[in-house]
C-alpha cells in the first residue's frame, strides 16, 4: 500500500496527504464562495495539526501567492483590478511586510513570536467570526439595517481626517479620489499583519477597501487579490531569506487543495444559500478562534517549549 | 621479608577479585545485535519508522536496550502565566542532552539493577537526569527536568517505555527481541545501540550495534537549499506558486468550456 504520509522537511513533521489537501480544499471551497483569501483558517488549522505557528504562517504566504495569481488573473480579464490603487496598496504592503518579517525576527529571538501569533489570532479570528455570524443571522432574518443615503449621511472623523490629507488623487475605476496617504498607510498595516499571521490580509483589506476607501465592491474584490500577490510574494521571501520557515512542499499541498476547492467553491456559490454558508464559516471561524484561546489560557502539556517555534 | 611477600599476595588477591568485578561490569559475553533495517533513509513519504532488533543472550534476570546519539545544547522557552495568559516568561538552555535516546526493557528497570549501576551504564532517567544540565537566567523551578522529559517524549526523541520480549530457545539461551519506533522527528545522524543483560542486579552480557538515519532525494535537497540557498529557495517557492496558480485557473477554465 503506498504511503500517504508526507514528510515536510522544514517542518519537521509528517502528514497525511489527503489531511493537507482536505484542509486546502475546504479553506479553498469556502474562499471561492466568500470571496477572501482563507489564510485566516488555514494558518490556526496548520498550528492544530502540529505545524509550528512560524512555519505554517509562512507558508501559507506562499501558498496564497498561488491563490491570488490565479484569481488576479481572471478579475483582469473581467476589467475588475483597480490598478492605481493596488500599486499604492502594494507600495505599503511591502514596506510593511518588511517591518512585519522582522518584527517576527525579533519575536522569534525573544522567543514569544508564537505567543504573539496566537494572541493576534484570537482578536481578528474574534472580529471577523462576530461580524460575518452577525451579518449572516440578519440576512437569515431579513432585517437589514436601515441603509442612509451616503450623501445626507454625517462624515465620519475618519473621512475628516482624510480629506484635511494632502495629495488627493483620483482613482479612476474605483471613481473616488483621496490622499495618496490613507492606502500607504492602510497598505503598511495591512502588510505587517500579513507577515506576522501568514494572510494575504483580504479579511481585513476588503472591510476596509469597502468602508474605508469607499471602493465598489466588484473592483474591492479584483484589486485586492492583486495587491495581496505581492504582499504574499514579499512576505514569502522574506520569510525564506530571514527565518528560513518556509516548507515548499506543505504550501504546494496546500495550494493544490486551496485552488482547486476555490474554483469549486466560485463555481457552485451562486447556487446556494450564502448567508446559512457565512453562519457556517463565521462558526468555523469562532470555534478556531475558542480552539487557540485555550491554548494561550490553559497550559498546555509541557512548560517548557522548543526556541524558535519547533 | 615474610611481611612483605604477603602484602603482595594479598595485593594480588584483591586486584584479582576488582579485576573479576570489572569484567562482570562490563559484561563478559559479547552479543551480536541483529538490526534491521541498520539504515532509514528519510525521504518525501517518510512517516517513521520501526527498526526490529533481535539476539540470543545467556539466560538472565532482565535485558535493556538503549539507543543514544550524541550530546547537544538546546534552547528551551519556559511557558509562565502573565496576566492570565501563558507567555514565555524564561529562556532555559539545556546541557549535555543527548539528541534521541530510546530505552526498552523485559522489566521495570528497579527490578533489574540498582540505580547506581544504571547511572554508570547510561540507563533510563537517573542517568539523564545526573547527566543533563540546566542553565536560565531566572531561577529555576525543579521542574526542569520532568518537563524536558515530556518535551523530548511528545517530541518523539525519547522513549522509555519500549517492552523488550525474552523468550527461552534452549535450556541456557534466550531470544530477545523488540521493536524500537523511530519517529519522523528524529533528526539525521548516526545513532548507538547498547543492550545489557543482567544477572542479579549485575550486566553480564552486552551487545552493541549502529543505526544510520539520512536524509534523501528531495528533503535533503530542499533543506540544503533553504538553508544555504535562502534567496534562490524563496524565488522558487513564488515562481512555482504562480506557475502553479495560473496553470491550476487555465485548466479550470478549460474544464468550463
Amino acid at each position: 500500500m503506498p504511503c500517504l504520509y508526507i514528510h515536510l522537511p522544514i517542518a519537521n513533521a509528517s502528514v497525511h496527504i489527503l489531511l493537507l489537501l482536505g484542509l486546502g480544499l475546504s479553506v479553498g471551497f469556502l474562499s471561492g464562495i466568500f470571496g477572501v483569501g482563507g489564510g485566516f483558517l488555514l494558518t490556526p488549522l496548520l498550528m492544530m495539526i502540529g505545524i509550528s505557528p512560524t512555519v505554517a504562517a509562512a507558508s501559507d504566504a506562499n501558498q496564497i501567492v498561488a491563490a491570488t495569481t490565479s484569481g488576479t488573473f481572471a478579475h483582469w480579464r473581467l476589467g475588475n483590478v483597480d490598478f492605481k490603487m493596488g500599486l499604492i496598496l502594494v507600495a505599503g504592503g511591502i514596506v510593511g511586510g518588511t517591518l512585519g518579517v522582522q518584527i517576527v525576527r525579533f519575536l522569534r529571538a525573544t522567543g514569544d513570536a508564537n505567543a504573539v501569533i496566537k494572541i493576534t489570532y484570537v482578536i481578528m479570528l474574534g472580529i471577523v467570526g462576530s461580524y460575518m455570524f452577525q451579518d449572516g443571522l440578519r440576512n437569515l432574518r431579513r432585517r437589514p439595517l436601515p441603509v442612509k443615503g451616503v450623501q445626507h449621511r454625517k462624515k465620519s472623523w475618519f473621512a475628516v481626517c482624510c480629506d484635511a490629507l494632502p495629495f488627493s488623487t483620483r482613482f479612476e475605476r474605483s471613481g473616488i479620489d483621496i490622499s495618496i496617504f490613507v492606502p500607504i498607510t492602510l497598505g503598511i498595516l495591512v502588510g505587517m499583519l500579513s507577515a506576522l499571521l501568514g494572510v494575504g490580509g483580504g479579511f481585513i483589506m476588503v472591510p476596509v477597501m469597502v468602508y474605508m476607501l469607499r471602493m465598489p465592491m466588484h473592483i474591492v474584490v479584483g484589486t485586492n487579490l492583486f495587491q495581496e500577490v505581492f504582499t504574499c510574494i514579499n512576505v514569502t521571501f522574506m520569510q525564506s531569506y530571514y527565518n528560513h520557515t518556509v516548507d515548499f512542499l506543505l504550501a504546494m499541498f496546500l495550494l493544490l487543495g486551496s485552488t482547486t476547492g476555490a474554483q469549486l467553491g466560485a463555481g457552485i456559490s451562486n447556487r446556494m444559500k450564502s448567508e446559512q454558508l457565512k453562519i457556517i464559516l463565521a462558526l468555523i471561524v469562532l470555534a478556531v478562534m475558542v480552539e487557540i484561546l485555550f491554548e494561550i489560557l490553559l497550559p498546555g502539556s509541557t512548560l517548557l517549549s522548543f526556541q524558535g517555534g519547533a | 621479608m615474610l611481611r612483605i611477600f604477603r602484602l603482595i599476595l594479598l595485593i594480588c588477591l584483591f586486584y584479582g577479585a576488582g579485576s573479576f568485578g570489572e569484567d562482570i561490569a562490563s559484561g563478559d559475553t559479547v552479543i551480536t545485535l541483529n538490526v534491521s533495517p541498520d539504515k532509514i533513509k528519510v525521504g518525501t513519504f517518510y512517516n517513521g519508522s520501526s527498526v526490529r532488533i533481535s539476539a540470543d543472550i545467556p539466560v538472565c534476570d532482565g535485558a535493556v536496550l538503549v539507543m543514544e546519539a550524541g550530546k547537544e545544547e538546546i534552547k528551551l522557552n519556559r511557558k509562565g502565566r502573565v496576566a492570565g495568559i501563558w507567555l514565555n516568561v524564561a529562556k532555559v538552555t539545556v546541557r549535555n542532552v543527548p539528541t534521541v535516546y530510546l530505552l526498552a526493557a523485559s522489566d521495570k528497570l528497579e527490578n533489574i539493577c540498582s540505580p547506581d549501576r544504571r547511572r554508570e551504564l547510561r540507563l533510563g532517567s537517573e542517568y539523564l537526569q545526573n547527566q543533563i544540565q540546566f542553565v536560565s537566567d531566572k531561577p529555576l523551578t525543579g521542574l526542569e527536568f520532568e518537563e524536558f522529559l515530556k518535551l523530548k517524549t511528545d517530541n518523539g526523541t525519547y522513549k522509555m517505555d519500549i517492552a523488550i520480549n525474552l523468550e527461552m530457545t534452549e535450556p541456557a539461551k534466550m531470544r530477545l527481541s523488540t521493536a524500537l519506533p523511530i519517529a519522523p522527528t528524529i533528526p539525521p545522524g548516526t545513532y548507538h545501540i547498547m543492550l545489557y543483560c543482567f544477572a542479579g542486579g549485575n550486566p553480564i552480557a552486552r551487545g552493541t550495534s549502529q543505526l544510520t538515519v539520512e536524509s534523501t532525494g528531495l528533503a535533503r535537497l530542499m533543506v540544503n537549499l533553504a538553508e544555504n540557498n535562502a534567496a534562490v529557495y524563496g524565488i522558487l517557492a513564488i515562481v512555482v506558486s504562480m506557475v502553479v496558480g495560473i496553470m491550476m485557473g487555465v485548466i479550470f477554465n478549460w474544464l468550463r468550456g
